[in-house]
């Protein structure tokens, strides 16, 4: 008895021979017969000599129109496919109380035994009978029932489907959707139809690949359209999960419409992948803590250690955050979160998919040693139109979307933060506080999408962010009599998008886009210093993918990170024998380093899958870094092998090159220190390998337990070796005459761990997961030195998340967070400098203590109504840390470090917020 | 709306508690409170030798015990920075290294070990003819280094290596640098620098303040409410120098080229070591170049005698120190 994966690959072996001979039709691979009844929904979508509506139309009201619940193939006769016949056959149809067909005649035929056959079909198909009134009454239809012969070689021999989409709907229940309507609308604008068969699962066989839009419909739930990409010979099976429509009449239904979408979340996705593992919006906008936004969802993920407070910093497998590469659309962006992270500079609704890559990302990702963040911007809705409004203490934000034309689409949002205002009140009035901080921040998008074409999709996207933080000090610091009055510190971007997605021919995509922006970093303090660090970053990238064969699918392409750069410097240059914080004898200087950067790299990546199930990605990127002359080739792979169903592995091993700041490789003079450069142009990439080995599983198998049909799990280790890492040089060796460089390649580390997921998908009551990472990271900041761990160093980072929805519209969710405290180097001791009238600490043993673990709960609680109209209103209320743990989040010293204290951060903390949709 | 605007001031509330919750901790201490031993700075005369000339270097501290203080020296012609010679902690030093010696010539007296066998607060440093090393802004410069100890014995620490600790069951020490400028006068057209030197210290209610000397000990009242409640009585220091402490020099302009020529702005440091004050220092500023250092203090909650000391720097090696005495009641 051959076992499973053994029979996939014999059966995939002869299916490529079979293709490769292309000369037996689909019989001869198993499938069925090489043609795809119909009907054509743009016939059915008008009305009937008697004025009845078409059956695919949506009900509304109490009058609603029959809808196919049952759709039924027709035979197609033998003689009529001989003879190479195809077309329409108009039906009439007569449908009573019960929604059966009593009769069916003939409109317009197609003779050859077709019009027997669609009377045959139709016959046996069943509708939701017409409602007048909201009682079923006889209606009469109009139905057009498509018959198409869609495979015909070009040889004229006919052969098996080019491409296959198939796959299942299921509800939020995970119960399989008998008699759901699967629409598939191809590139040039021709439609098929099927219906689900019981256990859900519908398959459509294509002669032509490309970008297929599904619309999939079932009475009582939500429709949900899915775009999918076809290459030839693609056998792609998906899962679309309907979620059931609350009862039409307010009050009790849940807050929102647009939180029963679905928005694609991948973690750990494995590369150029179909199967998607999708966080539902509604998961993604209720996790506790998050006040609703969707990329603060990604911080409860396995990978992502918990940022120290008020940083909002990704930290990904151990690993700093400058080694994270963030990007919007492919163009890359600073950074991901306003100040703190108290909100993402994206909006929730303007989303589409956010993709995370903790480790052993595709070639077409580079510069980044770490991991990868890829938000994607969601596609303007093309019918109608749709808003959303959001007020909390944190901010204020709008949404709105709709078409301009059948072509042309937009969609706009924008956001602004009120806790300044907030804090304006509040701060003066404290007594102890020293100082007014008024962060201040909002960001904006717009999409302006138009498709020329079925195959062609134009997009325009404009999207920034502005963060300034101001702090006004009250008093002199005692440290520094000098330094009073206003801190001010801002980062914004704005940033241009163009971007061109054409289906060539069938299985070959072009992807270009190209970006242009600008960048600052404003950083100024009374009348010390001011810092400005200004760039105008142009993006270009450019992807062709190409199937080859079933076996074979490549991508070529290039992209280019360039664009000038100019760091600004004007201050104080301090009298070193001046006391602490006297500017009286400082001298005022000012420096302007201007640079170009140009960072190419080219890459190819081909999928390759032997047998079904089992896809190997092998790649090859190749950058070149124009500041330190150096180019390195980073050769990647990963697979999945889906071995039984339900049961995947995956792994990856690559190598992965990051360059040198600006500042460690620029060969700008140093103002302050005569003789030496500011960094060291001379230096070599910064180089990461990865290694993962990983399994998932879906308990679905277990029929006693019918809840764990829901459950999945997924563990994944690494392992990652660092070299090259840049590290500063001593300060006793850049004495030495000649200074040596102030930046080497000395450093080296390793982080290796493990990261488990245990997630029950949200159905009508219930989501949650646990999430799991036990990891460790360490560094050698030079060669001889002893091992250290690393700054950004968790051991154990545990997240729990549970949501539940009571009904009535009310929702209720928590979260537990365990994280073992961060590290952080005591200071043991102090130098008096009498010179300057300052101690100087004396560092111990570096990160050698930690601070106490981290643990804290947090509450939402969602209340939601609904209305006729279609709109809905939803109000939350969110509780930080329900039991108001003391998480200590750093520890302060007194001016000569002879005593210390913990620096906690928030205690209890409610957040409020509503949120209105039309 | 009621239960609307109750709930807005509620979270208001919130988010104030959560804003203060570092007020809510002990306060750790501050520059001004003066509790235990402290190194104020050292008085180096003349404040910029030349080459080949002897000065005297003498450690300006304070100790709220009156314990006995000795000092271990050396003298390097390379810059030191902090953690050279690591200091804090009851009793003697938590750690620490010599390593950043290394290189270190000793110049002061020549030849001699480390760490020099001259446990006086006051020591003769000898500039040598030749050698010395630059600082960051270009001016050569012999580094001091020093160990205090209060109320101990100076010795190496116990495992070994060359940290200096100060023994005993109540002692404590401190590290310090300090730099000595070179005056050279090929490359500098300004006179060799002098040290400030503090001439008055008055005190008083504000606008009516008088002087402090050691014959005049005022009395004051103690604060029985809140700091600047009526009940607490509020009063300032003032710092004054001798007309010659703001010398004028000259230095490279960087921004706009050329030389310029600049008064020396001074900035004093205040530690009492009862009451509290406004601030620990004190500095000229652009707006009054000359002003009299004032510094707002408020009296101690309970009777005793309280301790003054005022320190200053003219930027560019020049020092002074003083202290004076109040009694609260």
């Amino acid at each position: 008895m051959r076992s499973r994966p053994a029979r996939r690959l014999f059966s995939g072996l002869l299916g490529s021979v079979a293709f490769v001979a292309a000369a037996s039709s689909a019989h001869a691979q198993g499938g069925p017969a090489p043609f795809a009844p119909s009907h054509d929904r743009g016939a059915n979508a008008g009305q009937d000599a008697s004025g009845s509506p078409a059956p695919a139309t949506a009900s509304t009201g109490e009058n609603a129109p029959p809808r196919l619940l049952r759709f039924v193939p027709a035979t197609y006769p033998t003689a009529a496919r001989d003879a190479g016949i195809q077309g329409s056959v108009v039906l009439q149809l007569t449908i009573d109380e019960s929604g059966h067909v009593t009769e069916a005649t003939v409109s317009e035929g197609l003779g050859h035994g077709l019009d027997e056959a669609a009377i045959a079909a139709a016959r046996q198909f069943d509708f939701s009978p017409a409602r007048q009134g909201g009682q079923p009454v006889r209606a009469r239809i109009r139905y057009r029932y498509r018959f198409t012969l869609e495979t015909v070689a070009a040889s004229g021999a006919p052969r098996g489907p080019l491409a296959v989409l198939r796959g299942t709907v299921r509800n939020a229940r995970n119960q399989a959707l008998e008699s759901a309507t699967v629409t598939l609308r191809r590139a040039d604008g021709t439609e098929s139809q099927v219906i689900t068969d019981a256990t859900g699962t519908f398959r459509f066989e294509l002669t032509a690949a490309g970008v297929l839009s599904v619309d999939v419909a079932a009475e009582g739930y939500r429709p949900y359209r899915s775009e999918e990409q076809l290459f030839p010979h693609d056998d792609v099976q998906v899962l679309y999960r309907l979620v059931a429509v609350p009862p039409p009449i307010a009050s009790s239904a849940p807050p929102s419409a647009s939180t029963e979408e679905t928005l694609t979340v991948r973690g750990t996705r494995p590369p150029r992948e179909v199967t998607r593992t999708t966080l539902e919006r509604r998961e993604l906008m209720r996790i506790p803590g998050t006040g609703g936004d969707a990329l603060r969802a990604i911080q409860n993920l396995p990978g992502l250690a918990r940022p120290p407070f008020t940083s909002g910093a990704l930290i990904v497998r151990g690993a700093s955050p400058a080694d994270t590469a963030i990007f919007a659309d492919g163009t890359v962006i600073p950074q991901l979160y306003h100040f703190g992270g108290l909100s993402s500079v994206i909006q929730t609704e303007m989303l589409d998919r956010i993709d995370f890559y903790p480790g052993n990302f595709s070639a077409r990702y580079g510069r980044a040693m770490a991991g990868i963040v890829d938000v994607g911007l969601r596609s303007p809705r093309r019918r109608g139109y749709h808003a959303v409004a959001n007020f909390n203490f944190v901010d204020v934000s709008a949404f709105a979307e709709g078409a301009i034309t059948p072509n042309l689409s937009v969609s706009l949002a924008a956001r602004r933060s009120v806790v300044d205002a907030v804090l304006g009140l509040v701060l003066p009035r404290i007594p102890g506080v020293g100082f007014t901080a008024l962060p201040v921040y909002y960001d904006y998008q717009a999409v302006i999408e138009y498709r020329p074409a079925p195959n062609h999709r134009l997009r325009l996207a404009v999207f920034g962010d502005d963060d300034t933080l101001s702090i006004i000090l009250r008093n002199p610091s005692d440290q520094a009599p000098t330094l009073a009055g206003g801190f001010s510190f801002a980062t914004r971007f704005h940033i241009a998008q163009l971007s061109w997605v054409a289906d060539l021919a069938p299985g070959t995509r072009s992807t270009l886009m190209f970006s242009v922006g600008w960048t600052n970093t404003d950083l100024s303090a009374s009348e010390m210093f001011k810092f400005q660090l200004s760039s105008f970053p142009i993006n270009a990238r450019y992807e062709l993918s190409h199937t080859f064969s079933r076996f074979l699918r490549a991508h070529f392409g290039f992209d280019i990170a360039a664009g000038p750069g100019t760091v600004s410097f004007s201050g104080l240059r301090f009298d070193p024998s001046s006391p602490v914080g006297d500017t009286s004898n400082a001298q005022r200087i000012a420096s302007d380093i201007t640079s170009f950067a140009y960072r190419p790299s080219a890459y190819v990546e081909t999928e390759i899958t032997p047998v079904p199930g089992l896809r190997i990605v092998p790649g090859l990127r190749v950058d070149w870094f124009r500041e330190i002359n150096a180019a390195i080739a980073q050769p990647r792979a990963s697979f999945r092998w889906e071995i039984v169903r339900n049961f995947a592995v995956r792994g990856g091993v690559g190598l992965y090159a990051q360059p040198p700041s600006f500042a460690q490789s620029t060969n700008a003079p140093n103002t302050f220190f005569r003789g030496q450069l500011v960094g060291n142009p001379n230096l070599r990439p910064q180089r990461a390998m990865h290694y993962a080995i990983g399994l998932e599983h879906t308990f679905d198998w277990i029929r006693a337990a019918p809840f764990l049909r829901n459950v999945t799990l997924s563990v994944e280790g690494f392992y990652k070796s660092l070299t090259d890492l840049v590290v500063g040089t001593p300060s006793v060796q850049l004495r030495q005459q000649p200074p040596p460089p102030p930046y080497s390649n000395d450093g080296t580390g390793q982080v290796f761990g493990m990261e488990m997921l245990l997630r029950y998908r949200a159905d009508e009551h219930f989501f949650g997961w646990v999430a799991y990472t036990l990891m460790r990271s360490t560094r050698v900041d030079h060669p001889g030195e002893a091992e250290h761990l690393y700054s950004y160093d968790q051991t154990h980072i545990l997240t729990t998340v549970a949501s539940y929805r009571i009904g009535w519209g009310w929702e209720v969710g928590l979260r537990f967070r365990y994280v073992t405290g961060n590290l952080y180097t005591p200071n043991i001791g102090a130098v008096y400098n009498a010179d300057t009238f300052q101690y100087s600490p004396t560092p111990g043993a570096a990160n050698s203590l930690r601070v106490a673990d981290f643990h804290q709960l947090d509450l939402r609680i969602d209340k939601g109504w609904r209305f006729r109209n279609g709109g809905s209103f939803g109000i939350f209320l969110e509780v930080l840390n329900v039991y108001n743990n003391s998480n200590q989040e750093g520890v302060q010293y007194n001016y000569n470090y002879t005593q210390s204290q913990p620096i906690n951060g928030l205690p209890i903390y409610p957040n409020l917020g509503i949120r209105g949709e039309l | 709306m009621i239960r609307h605007r109750t709930f807005v001031f509620g979270a208001l509330g919130a988010i104030a508690a959560s804003t203060a919750i570092g007020s809510c901790a002990p306060p750790l201490e501050q520059p001004w409170q003066l509790t235990d031993f402290r190194v104020l700075g050292v008085t180096v005369e003349p404040p910029e030798p030349s080459r080949g000339q002897d000065v005297q270097a003498t450690l300006a501290f304070a100790d709220v015990r009156n314990r006995p203080v000795t000092v271990v020296w050396i003298a390097c012609t390379i810059p030191i920075t902090g953690g050279v010679m690591t200091g804090g902690g009851d009793g003697g030093m938590d750690g620490g290294s010599t390593s950043g010696t290394a290189g270190c010539a000793i110049v002061s007296p020549p030849g001699s070990p480390f760490p020099l066998p001259d446990l006086r607060t006051t020591v003769t440093v000898h500039i040598p003819a030749t050698g010395g090393s630059a600082d960051s802004s270009g001016r050569e410069t012999v580094t001091l280094l020093g160990f205090a100890c209060a109320g101990g014995s100076i010795g190496l620490a116990s495992d070994g290596g060359t940290t200096p600790t100060c023994r005993g069951s109540d002692a404590r020490g401190w590290s310090f640098t300090r730099s000595i400028r070179i005056h050279d006068p090929r490359t500098s057209i300004d006179p060799p620098n002098s040290n400030p030197h503090i001439s008055e210290v008055r005190f008083g209610p504000e606008g009516t303040t008088y002087p402090l000397t050691s014959d005049n000990q005022p009395t004051i009242r103690v604060c029985t409410g809140r700091a600047g409640s009526a009940t607490c009585p509020a009063f300032v220091f003032e710092v004054g120098f001798t007309d010659g402490s703001r010398e004028t020099y000259h230095t490279a302009d960087l921004v706009e080229g050329g030389i310029i020529t600049r008064p020396e702005r001074l900035t004093t440091g205040f530690a009492i070591t009862r009451g509290s004050l406004g601030g620990a220092f004190r500095t000229d500023s652009s707006a009054a170049p000359t002003s009299t250092m004032q510094n707002a203090y408020y009296a101690p909650e309970t009777p005793g005698d309280i301790h003054l000391v005022v320190y200053a720097t003219d930027g560019r090696g020049g020092f002074d120190a003083t202290d004076r005495y109040l009694h609260a009641q």
